[in-house]
Formats: structure tokens, C-alpha cells, sequence
């Protein structure tokens, strides 16, 4: 596969998919970089692809790998040498490897672009907290899109395909992390697709927006909701929306599935990565109460990561890490029940790890470590 | 007469493999044996109603085409972006529709077939 075949393939998959149409994007993020979820077929198909010398023609970052970055999950052999494989390749390819799910943290999309992203969570927060435009591209088609610089202009590169056809009220008030995944689980869950347009929908910060589009890309094919007075254009959707179905969402639909939790023996907090507040929340709390009882881990951005190197948290039982984490590296198959406060963690840790997951609130994912 | 979505060459005569539930590229198919769920489907054509799972599915075609264990092509109720992907990647030719018999002749071209079986 040489550059122009590149092209190809990328056209030859526009043929079926939208009738030959592409669209220049601007950036792209490879997702399918963890030997644990890619195992020695990709790690072939990159080095192949990186041995004829080819070069991507955007931007590109790259999703978490199956080793975090500072070596705090002390992940070696095969998949350490694996995981090296793809690094090379990756690089040789000219992919920036950030390793994280979180590119928008400094990936300042604007709005009405176009970019081939395939890590779905990121997908859905430029789709719905920037209208920056991109589909949920396989890892493959994001990693050609990338050396073409162009992508199959599927329905969500127009604006006819972003038309909002479900309505959901939310009479909750604001909403924490783990509330926010609650929503975007129901929504998905209940529909599958469409494009939801939210009233009501209220976020406490950063990391509840993160938990929102995580949820809903994980559990259905939704990368793009309307959220009103949040979502830049937001009049401009509701005006052109065609509502097929509605669904209202009050406090008791949250409620209904926080109650039977489990024992945990660790806590998880960061998928997506957190952000550098909410490390510092954590950091303040575990401070005032000193070292927990059941280990902390916390997943963040290698940025996030480099910013805080002054700041010893594993005094406290907290382990920050960066560029990896517990969905797709294996360390956490050494516990038995994981306490988290993301929806898309708590969808793949078992699938993936056999480990059994429960639900928390943020601050009661805290309180359960002092447990 | 089936829809073809990722177009072929030639006309071949080949058994139907035919799956009632979706499949994982990734955890379902046997790369090295060209198998999925146990069954032989190397030079057969696969039937099923659509694929679901992971992203790096893709690769997993790939890599059956790269060891000559490859299916003769596919055909899917619902075909989407990933097993779009992952046929043209691979050069497996995709069909949608749907198919009654256990043998057809197909070509791999228009997915024009006669059944055999």
C-alpha cells in the first residue's frame, strides 16, 4: 500500500459509504494503539504500513497505549515489547503519540471543522461541546484518513446528517460526572442512534462533560447530542429539528441504579482522562483525611501528569497515571472489584478484564477507599 | 441479486457460512485458522446480519487475507463503517442482502448469483 493507494482506499470506502463524497479534515486521533485491544495483527498492519514510508498529512495525536507513561503500573514483557513496536511505528508514521483519549484538552478544534477522530468518546465531546465535526471513524480509517488528509463525508460531516430527531427533558439539576455518564447511558441505551437534543441539561465542570460523551458513545452509536445553551448553534439545531421521539429524565431514573454497590477493593477515577482539577479535588481530599485504605488510581493526560511531578499523592494511597488506563491496560485484572465514577469503565473493565465494577459518585468513590 | 458495497473481480463458485447473530471481527474470527465461532469459512462467502465489537477488528481481516485464509467475501443485512473498513483494507469483496441457499456462483463484480446448493 503505497501513498496513492492510500488515497484509494480511503475513496474506495467513500464509494460505500457516501457515494464517493470525502471532505479535507484538519486533524485526525488514531484510536486502536494498545497491543492489548490491537494484538500482533495490528502491530503488523502498522509496522507495514510505516516500513513504505509513509507520513500522515495532518495533525495527528493518538489514543492511550497498554503502558502508562511514567511507569507507575510497572506493565512489562510481551506487552511492553509490543506496545514499543507500535511507539516506532507510530512515530515513524509522524503521529504525535500523546497517548491520551482527551486530544480536545489542547486540540482546540473549531467549530465547523472537519476531523477524522476515532477514539468515540472524543468524537462525541468536539461533536456536541464544540460542533467541531468528525464521525466515529474505525482506528484504521482515521490512521489513512490521517496520511490521506480526507475522510468519507459520512451524514455527520453535514449539517443535514446533525439534524436533532429525539427530544430528552432533564429535570435533575445539575449534574456530577457519574450522573452525566447516567444520562448519556439512558439516552443511548434506550435509542441506539439518532441526534438528541437536551433541555435541561446541566453540567457541574469539565469532568462531567468528559463522563456525558463518554457514556453515550459508549453505549450506542450517538457521537453528536444538541445540549441547549451549551453546544455552540445550539438555536440554529433545535430550529432545523424533526423530533421522532422524546424521553424525560427526572432524579429517580439516576437513583433507581446506584443501589446495590459492591465492595470494592480499589477505586478508579479518570476515564476519560481527569482533568487537572480534578486531580487537585482529589489531591484536597485525600489531604484532609490522609492515606486511604484501598488504593486510589488515577488516570490523566501526560501533560496533566508532567504539571503535577511535584505533587506526591502515592503518600495517600493515590496512584496518578498518565497515557494509559485501567480499560486498556491489564493491570487492574489484579483486583476483583473496581469502584469508579465513569460509565465507560464500568461497560468495559468487565468485558475486557473479567473484573467486576460498581458505581460511584465521585465523593462516595473517596469515602469507599477510606471504607 | 445482492448489493454490492465493496466490489470484487471475477465469478467464483463457493459454500454459504451463514450466521444467525452479529460477529466480532476481533474474538470471533480465527485469523490463523480462518474459522469464526469454530466454522471453516476460508474461500467461503460469510452471511451475516451485521458485525459489532471493536475498531481493531479490521486487522483481524487483514491478517486472515495476508495468511490465505480469507472468506471469498462477505454479505451483511446492515453493512457499516467498520466492515466497510475492514473489507476494503483487506480486499474482501461486501455485499448487503440477503441469500437462501447453501451454495452460490457469484460474481464478485455486480453479486449477480445462481444457487448451487
Amino acid at each position: 500500500m503505497r501513498d496513492v493507494d492510500v488515497s484509494e482506499v480511503v475513496r474506495k470506502i467513500a464509494d460505500a459509504v457516501s457515494g464517493g463524497e470525502v471532505v479535507p479534515v484538519e486533524t485526525a486521533h488514531v484510536s486502536g494503539v494498545s497491543f492489548l485491544t490491537v494484538g500482533k495483527h495490528g502491530v503488523e498492519f502498522l509496522e507495514h504500513l510505516a516500513s513504505l514510508g509513509l507520513k500522515v498529512s495532518v495533525f495527528t495525536t493518538s489514543n492511550p497505549s497498554a503502558v502508562d507513561v511514567g511507569g507507575v503500573l510497572g506493565v512489562g514483557g510481551e506487552v511492553l515489547e509490543n506496545q514499543l513496536k507500535i511507539d516506532r511505528a507510530l512515530r515513524k508514521l509522524g503521529v504525535n503519540t500523546t497517548y491520551l483519549c482527551t486530544p480536545y484538552e489542547f486540540v482546540l478544534t473549531r467549530r465547523r471543522t472537519f476531523h477524522a477522530w476515532a477514539e468515540s468518546s472524543a468524537v462525541a465531546y468536539i461533536n456536541t461541546f464544540r460542533d467541531a465535526w468528525s464521525d466515529k471513524n474505525p482506528g484504521p480509517l482515521a490512521l489513512l484518513s490521517a496520511i490521506a488528509g480526507f475522510v468519507p463525508k459520512t451524514p455527520l460531516y453535514t449539517l443535514e446528517g446533525r439534524r436533532p430527531s429525539l427530544v430528552i427533558e432533564v429535570e435533575t439539576g445539575a449534574v456530577g460526572p457519574l450522573e452525566a455518564g447516567l444520562i448519556g447511558m439512558l439516552v443511548g441505551e434506550k435509542f441506539g442512534s439518532g441526534v438528541p437534543y437536551f433541555r435541561g441539561l446541566k453540567f457541574l465542570g469539565e469532568e462531567s462533560r468528559r463522563e456525558f460523551a463518554a457514556a453515550i458513545s459508549t453505549y450506542s452509536s450517538i457521537v453528536f447530542a444538541v445540549v441547549e445553551r451549551v453546544t455552540p448553534g445550539w438555536r440554529e439545531y433545535w430550529e432545523m429539528a424533526e423530533v421522532r421521539d422524546r424521553l424525560r429524565i427526572g432524579e429517580g431514573d439516576l437513583s433507581n441504579f446506584l443501589r446495590d454497590i459492591g465492595e470494592p477493593d480499589a477505586v478508579y477515577i479518570g476515564c476519560p482522562f481527569a482533568d487537572l482539577e480534578t486531580v487537585l479535588w482529589i489531591y484536597r481530599e485525600v489531604s484532609k483525611r490522609g492515606p486511604a485504605k484501598k488504593p486510589i488510581y488515577v488516570s490523566t493526560s501526560p501533560a496533566v501528569y508532567k504539571s503535577l511531578a511535584g505533587l506526591d499523592l502515592s503518600r495517600y494511597n493515590v496512584h496518578l497515571f498518565a497515557g494509559s488506563c485501567l480499560v486498556v491496560s491489564p493491570y487492574g485484572r489484579r483486583f476483583r472489584t473496581i469502584a469508579t465514577d465513569s460509565l465507560k469503565a464500568i461497560f468495559y473493565i468487565p468485558k475486557l478484564h473479567g473484573v467486576r465494577t460498581v458505581p460511584c459518585k465521585r465523593e462516595r468513590c473517596i469515602d469507599l477507599a477510606y471504607a | 441479486m445482492l448489493k454490492p458495497v465493496v466490489r470484487g473481480s471475477g465469478r467464483v463458485r463457493a459454500q454459504v457460512a451463514k450466521f444467525e447473530r452479529p460477529i466480532s471481527l476481533l474474538g470471533d474470527l480465527d485469523p490463523e485458522s480462518g474459522s469464526i465461532l469454530g466454522v471453516d469459512v476460508v474461500g467461503k462467502v460469510v452471511h451475516v446480519p451485521h458485525v459489532v465489537g471493536s475498531t481493531v477488528g479490521p486487522y483481524v481481516l487483514w491478517r486472515a487475507v495476508k495468511v490465505g485464509k480469507a472468506p471469498a467475501a462477505f454479505v451483511a443485512r446492515k453493512p457499516d463503517l467498520m466492515l466497510i473498513t475492514a473489507c476494503v483494507l483487506a480486499g474482501v469483496p461486501l455485499f448487503e442482502g440477503n441469500i437462501d441457499t447453501n451454495c452460490v456462483e457469484i460474481d464478485l463484480g455486480s453479486g449477480e448469483y445462481v444457487s448451487c446448493g
